[in-house]
């Protein structure tokens, strides 16, 4: 198992060091001139020298690198051109929100999906397995951003259950969570599904019903135990995917976590926030991904064995 | 029970290229400005009324139409041409080459898609082609992996051996004897792809990193109409209801062919493309 810890882990790091790498050779290469395009037509070339010189634009690319990579191995994410102050502190300022909304959209597609997906799959064939697989096909093809307004129309306009946006009312989380939990539900129930069908035909599933195990035990504690491996290693796919995909949701709802700080920062052309998203959020992907697989690893011997 | 939803399925889709390729001929009423008959309600000329600057709401759906069919026509054409020929290629040529070019999928794959699409479209600024050029950069992966795997299976079997033994060219290998043996999985995956393509166009247009106005996208249709949503909700769910209708059919038909080809899904726990992320 520490071997198997060990490599995992370098793996985490070298795949983060090279999306780091990527996000700063994106921002950095392509053509175009962040400092032109901040400071707008009007600028003079003595303003536009002295901001590059304070974002160390004037240096050769690699030593830009490099200072890019000792800050960030120090936790330094730069300066924010906007706000003018660390990029770090709003990251930790916004961070929490957004994970606050994932965990909860998560929970809330579980509780939606356990139930779809192992009704389904003990009905297969008949109308529950159509309806809640339609049902979950709907979830998959409902885009965040039209789910988001139809829910505040409803729910937050005409009945006034909750907030419509922001993040300070008790319940604000309640809408965006389930907007963007929605087609995670969905995806879930699918898997859920499909996994569970594969397990109900094995042996020990047929030696547990011999054995005259009652249905709760047989379904419950054999069938549903082995077709939860393939659905933990999906949740934690998803977890990242949901941070990713927050970015939506969170402008939709004015809610105020990374997805929004990202796109606010592209429109007022903030770079190093902009990269500092990018990076923060795709480096929560990589360690959730690493951390699943650590879960799936300990949930499944055989998975440490063969690697 | 399911032949009827198909049915309706590929109606659906027929209807979107319709309102596709039938959109240059409407004029200029999509993106007339007409002040004096902003939000009006259905005349005979605009059966969903009107929007906040007096343009039928109607024409301006069958115009966002046709970005999302370009758009998805231009990615998942693009990915499947690349991400097939290095996918192939990786796996045919083998060795370093092809543990290489894994490592290299790992990485894309190590981005959340939209993530990366969001980022390239805000690098590359707005614009369509911008849009098409950054969901290209996510799309080609899975095309990738999975021709990969197709050519990892495929060049063990006895068909391809034989050509070998025969001393066919490997060109001719690749593209005689293995390219149609993938060509239904390939077709599934791009089926989706289409789906995952319209979706995530409308979700940048949404975020206002796509197409720009005086042009129409169902997803910047809603991010305008967010605003009225009191006043008109029509200019939101009516845009969004459109969006849904064809993602939902392509979805239904990616998965209507993968049964009837009985391609199973190259089960990896990675994401299918369909999903909505956005």
């Amino acid at each position: 198992m520490n071997g198997f810890l060990i490599r995992l882990s370098l793996s985490v790091v070298f795949t983060a060091w090279v999306v780091s790498t990527l996000v700063f050779f994106l921002l950095h290469l392509v053509p175009g001139d962040p400092v032109a395009v901040m400071l707008g037509d009007w600028a003079s070339a003595a303003d536009e020298a002295a901001l590059r010189r304070q974002l160390g634009l004037d240096q050769p690319i690699w030593q830009q690198y490099l200072s890019f990579l000792t800050g960030l191995l120090q936790g330094d994410l730069g300066q924010s051109l906007f706000y003018q102050t660390p990029v770090a502190d709003l990251v930790a300022e916004r961070f929490p929100y957004t994970l606050q909304l994932a965990l909860m959209a998560m929970l809330i597609a579980i509780l939606i999906a356990f139930p779809l997906g192992i009704w389904a799959a003990l009905r297969a064939g008949q109308w529950p397995d159509f309806v809640s697989m339609s049902v979950s096909m709907l979830g998959v093809s409902i885009p965040n951003f039209w789910l988001g307004p139809m829910l505040i129309l409803v729910f937050a306009l005409w009945l006034a259950w909750f907030p419509v946006s922001g993040a300070e009312q008790g319940f604000a989380w309640v809408l965006p969570a389930v907007t963007l939990g929605t087609a995670l539900a969905a995806i879930l129930a699918r898997m859920l599904r499909a996994s569970m069908l594969e397990v109900m035909h094995e042996d020990f599933v047929r030696t547990a019903q011999a054995k005259g195990l009652n249905r709760f035990q047989v379904y419950g504690r054999h069938a549903l135990a082995n077709a939860l491996l393939p659905v933990v290693t999906l949740l934690g796919l998803q977890l990242g995917t949901l941070l990713g995909g927050a970015v939506i949701t969170e402008v939709v709802f004015d809610w105020p976590g990374m997805g929004q700080l990202l796109v606010e920062s592209i429109q007022r052309r903030d770079y190093p926030v902009v990269q500092a998203c990018i990076l923060v959020i795709s480096v929560a992907y990589i360690s959730i991904n690493g951390l699943t697989e650590v879960l799936y690893g300990w949930l499944d011997p055989r998975i440490r064995v063969s690697r | 029970m399911r032949g009827r939803w198909n049915l309706l399925a590929y109606a659906v889709v027929t209807g979107w290229l319709l309102m596709a390729l039938s959109s240059p001929f409407l004029g200029e009423a999509a993106t007339q400005v007409r002040l004096d008959r902003f939000f009006m309600t259905a005349d005979w000329q605009s059966w969903l009324g009107y929007d906040q600057l007096g343009r039928p709401l109607w024409d301006r759906i069958i115009q966002g139409a046709q970005t999302s069919f370009w758009v998805a026509f231009w990615v998942v054409g693009f990915s499947a041409l690349i991400g097939t020929s290095l996918g192939v290629w990786s796996a045919y040529v083998g060795g370093w080459v092809d543990r290489v070019f894994l490592k290299i999928v790992d990485v894309f794959l190590a981005f959340p898609g939209l993530l990366l699409a969001i980022a390239l479209a805000a690098v590359l600024g707005p614009g369509i082609e911008n849009v098409v050029l950054a969901l290209v950069v996510v799309g080609w992966v899975g095309f990738a992996r999975l021709a990969r795997a197709q050519t990892l299976s495929l060049r063990q079997r006895d068909h391809v051996m034989a050509a070998k033994a025969m001393g066919v060219s490997d060109r001719r290998i690749v593209f005689r004897h293995l390219i149609p043996l993938m060509l239904a999985p390939l077709g599934v995956e791009a089926t989706f792809g289409i789906a995952g393509a319209v979706l995530s166009e409308a979700g940048l247009s949404f975020l206002g990193l796509g197409v720009q106005a005086p042009d129409a996208s169902w997803g910047s249709m809603i991010r305008e109409g967010t605003r009225y949503l009191l006043v008109a909700p029509h200019l939101v769910w009516a845009p969004g209801l459109v969006l849904m209708s064809v993602v939902l059919a392509v979805n239904l038909l990616g998965d209507h062919w993968r049964d009837r080809l009985d391609v199973r899904h190259v089960s990896t726990g990675k994401k299918r493309t369909s999903e909505s992320h956005v």
